[in-house]
């Protein structure tokens, strides 16, 4: 068959082929159907191909059936072939696309499906997107984590991300005598740095709600603290940045009071102005500053590898790979840092000054918050350019939203007229996995909406001037001198509670409706399931991956 | 019709020929680089993995995307009407967009099965797809718990 002369008949094939397929039992309503259609022979010849393939199908897997459920195999299977039959690479790139949730719902379907989408490396990348790598909270929990399947350990995840919409107690923190400028929390070893006016920076116990040590004055004002496990820094007002190296074998990692070894401390000036953010990485060491500047630092080296200038007073910068971002005046910056070139800038983000920047972890999402009260997400996409993309709005303060901390789903803020923001940012994302070509003319009628937050927390009077989040809990400090850590985890148990009694019911349902099918039913589909549910619960050894699951829910319950 | 090229003829398994104008036929990668390698335009490119019903389903999708002066409301309304097929028609096509290192098409494929997929209940997509539910009640009992979060 020539394709040119395929044309005329185009439309009679389609509907034809449509309707054979679907509706195998009007195979008589269809060949009417074919006959007015000027069909070339071939066509008919395959319709009949087909339908013998069905005949084939039907006796081949149906020896024993009755006729009537004959009909049945051929309704659920129009066709002898279904998407499982598909290679297992080309369903998997299928599954590539879906979001977690769907592809939660599709391993429900039926039992080579569950293994295509729960054994998906899929799982592993929207953990660490999301989080980055799981924290190993101790050597026991390390064995843990290698049993578990990364689908398992993003639905954990996933599931605590809830705790901030519950209940919270809250520890209030003293030891700082004037306001605190900034807070940093390291969730992988618990713990937590607070400094601000009084000079001295101060580490906390972040379960406990304990004072742990803290360091000497160190000579002025300290607004930036940054930590990983094995680098503190401080940033001061008059320009130089303090760090300590974490000591092997120490629980706490650094000594602050009085270092034994004092190669273990370090100061390093060069800013010329007050440094007001700082932030680590693998191997570099961000700090912004007053004096309009943005210093890139070799971490083991100390030398200063770029300098980044802006046009206005930096407030605060969010490094990821070899991007940095940066708030100055009241526009945002995304610069390269190796070429040490301006990628992509917003001005006037804010109505007055920019104070506040968080970032994601893929570094794609972009928070700003500014001297007028509002939350602004952008979306950093980068086809041949680099581009901003405004996302959404919030306007959920009435003062100056100095501090934002992100953990996905959740964005923070801290704000001067002494309430914290909390904001969920999961109906926002694009799904961006897909291969949908944008919308634009629906992104930017979002864009001019304002977003309502999920939760407000109040019960301050004064300027809060910092907050961080990290193990289900926030951490909030400003002018009082006070630090408070509200305290999630308590709702996650609640939760836990709520899940285990759904399930029950889950399990009491599916038990009633086994009884009545066994009291009602003496079909042979009936007949089926009682026996392979006898025959579970005599075996006492299942397949290991349900064993393990029973073991599991039984815990949690 | 286009402006007169060099025809292709492509022959699928089921001894169907397909003749293709040479700017349309090189879209398809893996045509592009047999031509390439050898001048084809005499000859037959025999298509082994495909069937006459799905190359024309291809083929028309390509006619129709090199089309000159089309404009994208109407592509999108081709794509729209294309991909009203039964699954495994889609099936078939996306196995031949593969074997034909297709990737435009292969994309619009793998969209349509999302669409398909997304936002439907379970029993929804055991019926559209036709899959059989092969759990015992026991287990599927025990994989909604699983996934129970996944509802929500």
């Amino acid at each position: 068959m020539e394709f040119e002369c395929q044309r005329g008949t185009k439309i009679g094939l389609e509907d034809c082929s449509i309707d054979c397929v679907d509706y195998p039992c009007r195979e008589k309503v269809d060949t009417s159907f074919i006959e007015p259609s000027k069909n070339p022979k071939s066509f008919i010849f395959g319709f009949e191909k087909q339908k013998s393939l069905w005949r084939l199908d039907g006796k081949g897997g149906s020896l024993s059936l009755k006729c009537e459920e004959l009909l049945a195999v051929n309704e659920v299977l129009p066709d002898c072939r279904s998407i499982t039959d598909l290679p297992p690479a080309l369903i998997s790139e299928i599954l590539n696309c879906l979001e977690p949730k769907e592809l939660g719902v599709v391993s429900c379907v039926n039992v080579s499906l569950y293994r295509l989408a729960s054994e998906h490396h899929v799982w592993k990348e929207f953990y660490c997107e999301r989080w980055g790598q799981p924290i190993l909270l101790s050597p026991l929990g390390a064995e843990h984590a290698d049993e578990k399947s990364w689908k398992e350990l993003f639905v954990e995840r996933e599931f605590r991300s809830k705790t901030f919409m519950g209940r919270y107690s809250i520890d209030t923190l003293y030891g700082h005598t004037e306001a605190v400028r900034t807070v940093s929390v390291l969730s992988s070893k618990k713990l937590l740095f607070t400094s601000g006016y009084d000079q001295i920076v101060r580490m906390w116990d972040l379960e406990e709600g304990l004072s742990i040590a803290s360091s000497r004055p160190l000579g002025c004002t300290i607004r930036a603290v940054a930590a990983d496990s094995r680098l503190l820094i401080a940033g001061g007002t008059d320009g130089f940045i303090h760090g300590w190296r974490a000591e092997d074998g120490n629980p706490h990692l650094f000594d602050l009071r009085s270092p034994q070894n004092q190669n273990m401390e370090f100061r390093v000036w060069e800013h010329e102005g007050p440094i007001t953010c700082l932030a680590l990485d693998l191997n570099k060491m961000y700090s912004g500053s007053w004096d309009m500047s943005i210093r890139v630092w070799d971490r083991s080296s100390l030398k200063c590898l770029k300098v980044l200038m802006h046009n206005d007073w930096v407030w605060s910068l969010a490094p990821h790979d070899t991007t940095v971002a940066s708030a100055a005046g009241s526009d945002l910056y995304v610069w390269d840092t190796n070429i040490g070139s301006e990628l992509a800038t917003v001005t006037n983000v804010h109505a007055g000054n920019a104070f506040s920047l968080a970032r994601s972890h893929t570094g794609k999402l972009l928070f700003t918050g500014g001297e007028d009260g509002a939350i602004r997400m952008f979306e950093i996409s980068r086809n041949d350019k680099f581009h901003l993309r405004r996302v959404a709005t919030w306007i959920p303060h009435s003062g100056a939203v100095y501090s934002l901390a992100f953990e996905f789903p959740w964005l923070v803020s801290a704000s001067s007229d002494g309430k914290l923001s909390l904001i969920d940012v999961r109906k926002l994302l694009r799904t961006n996995r897909s291969y949908v070509m944008e919308k634009p003319s629906k992104v930017d009628n979002r864009a001019k909406n304002v977003e309502p937050p999920q939760r407000m927390l109040h019960g301050f009077g004064s300027n809060l001037f910092a907050v961080d989040v990290g193990l289900d809990r926030i951490v909030c400090a400003g002018e009082e001198g006070i630090v408070r850590i509200w305290n999630f985890s308590e709702a996650l148990e609640v939760e836990q509670r709520v899940r285990a009694l759904r399930g029950l019911r889950l399990e009491n349902r599916m038990r009633r409706r086994k009884l009545q099918s066994e009291m009602t039913g003496k079909g042979s589909r009936a007949d089926q399931c009682s026996v392979a549910a006898k025959k579970n619960q005599l075996n006492g050894d299942r397949n290991s991956w349900r064993n393990k699951r029973r073991v599991t829910g039984k815990l949690k319950a | 019709m286009m402006s007169l090229g060099k025809l292709i003829t492509l022959k699928t398994n089921d001894n169907e020929e397909f003749k293709l104008d040479k700017t349309v036929a090189v879209k398809l990668e893996i045509i592009k680089n047999i031509v390439q390698d050898v001048d084809c335009t005499s000859n037959v490119i025999p298509l082994p993995n495909i069937d006459g019903k799905t190359m024309t389903k291809v083929v028309k999708y390509w006619k129709k995307h090199s089309e000159e002066g089309v404009t994208e409301v109407q592509l999108k309304n081709f794509d729209q009407d294309f991909l009203k097929m039964s699954h495994s028609e889609l099936h078939d096509v996306h196995l031949a967009a593969k074997y034909l290192d297709d990737n435009q098409l292969k994309e619009v494929i793998i969209q349509e099965f999302l669409d398909r997929i997304k936002g439907k209940p379970i029993e929804e997509i055991r019926e559209v797809f036709g899959i059989v539910n092969d759990y015992t009640p026991e287990e599927e009992e025990e994989v909604r718990r699983e996934n129970a979060w996944a509802f929500e």
